[in-house]
């Protein structure tokens, strides 16, 4: 199998219920914010690099 | 006269009576899902579809990824138990609006309709979509155009089936003098295997998830 170039760049999202509360959602984002941060969330893309 | 004013009189009682059961109908329909309520109920519930290397999907009968991990650790963080529904892609949407779980986590792409329809959180991951051919059929597809009147695989509701049928809408493939035609899906494994029996000749889909593909068969 073979690759052609990159159609299109997207971002992913988490997503919930319209009703979920801000407070939930400001805590989820908060936890992004810090793995994204600290290098946790890299750190899980290495572990199924290897 | 006197006939006409009691039943304004009646009317308004009506009305001023049925309003609030109308008004707390209405609450009762899109009454707020709190962190108070999921702390109570013990279990953070996650909606997703398992077939998505390297964010979910199967391994030793245990499902693993990136986005599992990033579940574990909220989970772990806000003192709850971690459940993880695995169901097709286009029925996570539907168990959420049904309030079956808390959060899907699926490598989803907000469209207009998502935003209008859904709550959802920040980006935490950027993905590009490429497509997957099978060589020994294929080696002439190297760019989008040259998938005009071809037959296109996507997982339905993916990001891929949102950037295809936009570009169909687009009229990207217009000019076909034989139709353009998209199989939609319900996860990976159908639609892979379609590309290896030669049943479509393009596969469009995540990056890192058509880097996986190629690791694991030869074409």
């Amino acid at each position: 199998m073979v690759f052609a170039p990159i159609l299109s760049n997207e971002e992913y999202v988490f997503v919930y219920n319209k009703n979920m509360s801000q407070e939930f959602i400001n805590i989820i984002d908060n936890i992004i914010i810090e793995i994204k941060r600290n290098g946790t969330l890299d750190s899980f893309y290495e572990d199924e690099n290897n | 006269m006197r006939i006409r004013n009691i039943l304004k009189r009646l009317a308004i009682c009506f009305l001023s009576c049925s309003i609030p059961f109308v008004l707390v109908g209405c609450q009762q329909k899109s009454q707020e899902i709190s962190f108070r309520d999921i702390k109570s109920e013990g279990e953070l519930i996650v909606l997703t579809n398992a077939y998505f290397e390297p964010y979910e999907y199967y391994k030793n009968n245990e499902i693993v990824g990136v986005d599992i991990s990033i579940a574990k650790l909220i989970a772990e963080r806000l003192g709850l138990k971690l459940k993880i529904k695995d169901m097709d892609f286009d029925n996570i949407l539907i168990d959420l609006t049904n309030n079956k779980g808390h959060i899907a986590m699926a490598g989803i792409t907000l469209t207009e309709e998502r935003e209008k329809a859904f709550a959802h959180s920040i980006p935490y991951a950027e993905s590009s979509q490429r497509i997957l051919i099978n060589a020994n059929i294929h080696s002439d597809i190297k760019k989008l155009d040259d998938l005009v009147g071809k037959k296109i695989g996507v997982v339905i509701g993916t990001t891929s089936d949102v950037f295809i049928s936009q570009q169909i809408k687009e009229g990207s493939f217009a000019d076909s003098e034989t139709e353009t035609i998209v199989a939609q899906y319900k996860d990976l494994e159908p639609a892979k295997e379609a590309l290896e029996n030669g049943d479509i000749d393009a596969f469009i889909l995540d990056s890192l998830t058509a880097q996986r593909i190629t690791k694991h068969i030869q074409i």
